[in-house]
């Protein structure tokens, strides 16, 4: 039989993810991703919320509902000359007075490369299965719920929006650029053709899949050399004992469900 | 976003025009703008003789190359009296140009006599337009968006690009004041007399001591090399 | 039937872990087990806890004395360690076993013939302590100075109280009911002794406050709702998270 047994039900369970989950707090990664042809240079932040955590022996914690809500900022270039066509000016000949007819050459324009930048949050649910880690390291033991596999987060509308929101960043950017006036709709219309839904999902998959991929929630953390007594006073020093083992399973006890910690110790 | 109109600093779908009345050798440089300040190197050469039986202006058109030190196709013309030669940019991108010569009157920054300066708008919106050393010189240029949603809109509007429309400076008062064109068009401004004058955009002015400190400057070295 | 019964969380510390809390307590400060008078403990350090000598008319300096135990061994119900026939571990009860060594600083006390302060009586020109003749030689069984001690092994049963540390947290307490010390005679020696032992045991035990986050090992959080109960060798606490 084990020395301390600690058990949690569903309910009790609940909470502690919650909470090991809010103190995972907002997390930022950057790094460079492909946006259709073009590559986009990213920071990201996501705020992982706990859902429902249901107990299933004899390892696993499902979180239903987890959520993700993430805010994006990326920039990414565009050489207009492969969006749009060469563009001439064509010779223009006027009459001055009293000198005669002066003709501009044809003079053509270079489309320049653009480099839009983009602003966007949302928010990703999905469901995750944990499986229970344990191990001392550093002297400390700890006990980990760590997410399975390579969750496939599902978009939604959310790659619509996120493509009108690209649309909405590169109108101020084109209308910058001299002559594009009239090309204006076709470019960006072109631009949003290049990249389409297809290439937003394949963006924001990799940038967002990291934020629950590979997760670790902190279920339980403490020295190795554990302290039961602080030192009080000269003549009353700490009081220590060691936590030789540390086991953690679900386990179905009666009608519940329950996360239950065991530990051996020795003085 | 502004349209960068400005002739102190000729840029892609700017030119720049001049007649040479007498004859003579007239020997330029192509620098970028405001560097006449720095540079008295005139490397470039127009040759003018005597004019012929024509009266016919013949235009000469001079492409500017840039590159770390800018030069001119062809580096050496020979013309004749009363001939115009045309500055510009053959292509892009370019840093903003100036072209001057080892004359007063030959000057893109400066426009005197029988000398012009055209720009093709790429943007619109309203330009109020003002003569940059002051002489009071002013006008407006608006530029209308086309609003093409056919391909026959855009046939139309691109006919339309080579229609140009002439505004004509003397003693700094210019005629028509208010033109109105479509983005792409071309506007000429002609310089029969003046004091030299440029075609700046207001907005482009800088109204500070620095500025005509520079100016003044660039007067005296003028004057010094003559 | 699940651990947690009706509320969120559950702990639980069997006697083998409790033994070991208190095995590290007792040696990390001994001087819960160690008690002295000037003569044994001059001053209260890591190791030993100084009294006051026991004062006594013509004692100079009082009756030096030192109770040393040894580290108490907890058994919870059920029973699994032996007890004198006069002790019964119930449901809900600990029993605890443990030795204890109390020692005197026995002397002999030098008589002063002339009179104590304040009293007056006629002079005596005998010398000092030279007996009257006719008076049976002195018994020099005690020589000046001997520190007598004897060693006694004290069973005692109990309960445990919910009690709060010096710095709030939840914690427990092990309160001794009654104490035995086996085959002690006279009867009312033993007695003596018994009751002795018991109120040092009930001041000992009950300095040691064990908080009950150490007794689940950091584990969870837990406000407690129920508890702490002994059964099946357990101390158990039930409560919200």
């Amino acid at each position: 039989m084990a020395e301390i047994t600690a058990a949690l039900d569903e309910g009790g369970a609940n909470t502690l993810l919650a909470d090991a989950i809010a103190t995972i707090g907002t997390q930022t990664k950057s790094g460079s991703g492909s946006l259709g042809p073009f590559i986009a240079n990213y920071t990201v932040q996501g705020t992982l919320t706990s859902g429902t955590v249901d107990l299933i022996p004899p390892d696993t914690i499902r979180i239903a509902n987890l959520r993700l809500d993430w805010q994006l900022d990326f920039d990414f270039g565009i050489d207009l000359s492969t969006i749009l066509p060469d563009f001439c000016l064509p010779q223009v000949c006027v009459d001055i007075p009293c000198v005669g007819t002066v003709c501009t050459p044809k003079i053509c324009v270079d489309w320049p490369t653009i480099t839009v930048p983009v602003s966007f949050g949302d928010f990703v649910k999905v469901t995750v299965d944990t499986k229970l880690d344990i191990a001392l390291s550093g002297g400390k033991w700890r006990v980990q719920a760590v997410v399975l596999g390579v969750p496939n987060l599902q978009f939604g509308a959310t790659t619509a929006l996120l493509l009108a929101a690209i649309g909405a960043a590169v109108t101020p950017v084109l209308l910058a650029v001299p002559f594009i006036g009239p090309f204006l709709a076709i470019a960006v219309d072109a631009i949003l053709a290049t990249i389409a839904i297809a290439g937003v999902t394949g963006f924001l998959g990799p940038i967002i899949t990291p934020f629950v991929s590979g997760l670790k929630f902190l279920i339980y953390e403490q020295p190795q050399q554990f302290e039961v007594l602080p030192a009080d006073g000269p003549v009353d020093p700490k009081v220590d004992i060691t936590i030789d083992t540390v086991d953690c399973v679900v386990a179905h006890n009666g009608t519940e469900d329950e996360l239950v910690l065991t530990a051996d110790i020795s003085p | 976003m502004i349209d960068h109109f400005d002739s102190r600093a000729l840029g892609r779908t700017d030119c720049y025009g001049q007649r040479f009345m007498k004859t003579g050798t007239y020997r330029y440089n192509v620098l970028p703008a405001g560097g006449d300040a720095l540079n008295d190197e005139r490397p470039f050469v127009i040759q003018v003789k005597e004019r012929s039986a024509s009266n016919k202006m013949n235009q000469y058109t001079v492409f500017i190359k840039p590159g770390p030190k800018m030069t001119v196709e062809p580096p050496e013309l020979a013309i004749e009296a009363g001939d115009l030669v045309l500055w510009n940019c053959a292509t892009g991108p370019a840093m903003p140009c100036m072209v001057v010569g080892d004359k007063e009157f030959f000057n893109s920054a400066r426009l005197v006599n029988e000398s012009g300066y055209s720009h093709a708008f790429g943007t619109a919106g309203e330009y109020e337009w003002v003569d940059a050393y002051g002489s009071g010189a002013r006008g407006v240029v608006r530029v209308r968006h086309p609003e093409c949603k056919s391909s026959r809109d855009y046939q139309q509007w691109r006919e339309q690009l080579s229609r140009g429309t002439v505004v004509m400076i003397s003693d700094a008062k210019a005629e028509p004041r208010e033109v109105e064109i479509m983005t792409g068009q071309t506007v000429f401004f002609g310089i029969v007399k003046g004091p030299g004058i440029s075609i700046t955009d207001k907005r482009l002015v800088i109204a500070s001591a620095c500025a005509r400190d520079a100016q003044a400057y660039r007067r005296e070295a003028s004057a010094d090399r003559r | 039937m699940s651990l947690t019964e009706s509320q969120a969380v559950f702990a639980s510390v069997h006697e083998n872990a409790l033994n070991d809390v208190l095995t590290a307590f007792c040696t990390d400060r001994p001087r819960y087990l160690v008690y002295g008078s000037p003569a044994f403990v001059p001053a209260t350090t890591i190791a030993e806890t100084g009294m006051a000598a026991i004062a006594f008319p013509g004692i100079a300096g009082g009756i030096q004395w030192r109770v040393r135990l040894s580290i108490p061994r907890i058994d919870l119900f059920k029973q699994t360690m032996t007890l004198p026939p006069e002790l019964a571990l119930g449901p809900g009860q600990f029993s605890v076993r443990l030795g204890a060594e109390i020692c005197l600083d026995c002397g002999r006390i030098r008589i002063d013939p002339k009179p104590p302060r304040g009293h007056d009586t006629k002079p005596d020109d005998r010398e000092p302590n030279r007996p009257l003749p006719g008076t049976p030689k002195p018994d020099d069984r005690h020589p000046l100075r001997e520190v007598t001690c004897c060693k006694l092994e004290v069973f005692a049963i109990g309960h445990i109280e919910h009690v709060l540390t010096s710095s709030g947290e939840d914690a427990i307490t092990l309160v001794p009911d009654a104490v035995e010390i086996v085959d002690i005679k006279p009867d009312e020696v033993e007695s003596v002794l018994e009751c002795l032992l018991f109120m040092i045991l009930q001041a000992v035990l009950g300095q040691i406050r064990l908080p009950l986050k150490s007794l689940r090992a950091g584990a969870f959080s837990l406000t407690l709702t129920e508890g702490p109960l002994i059964e099946d060798d357990q101390v158990k606490v039930r409560g919200a998270f």
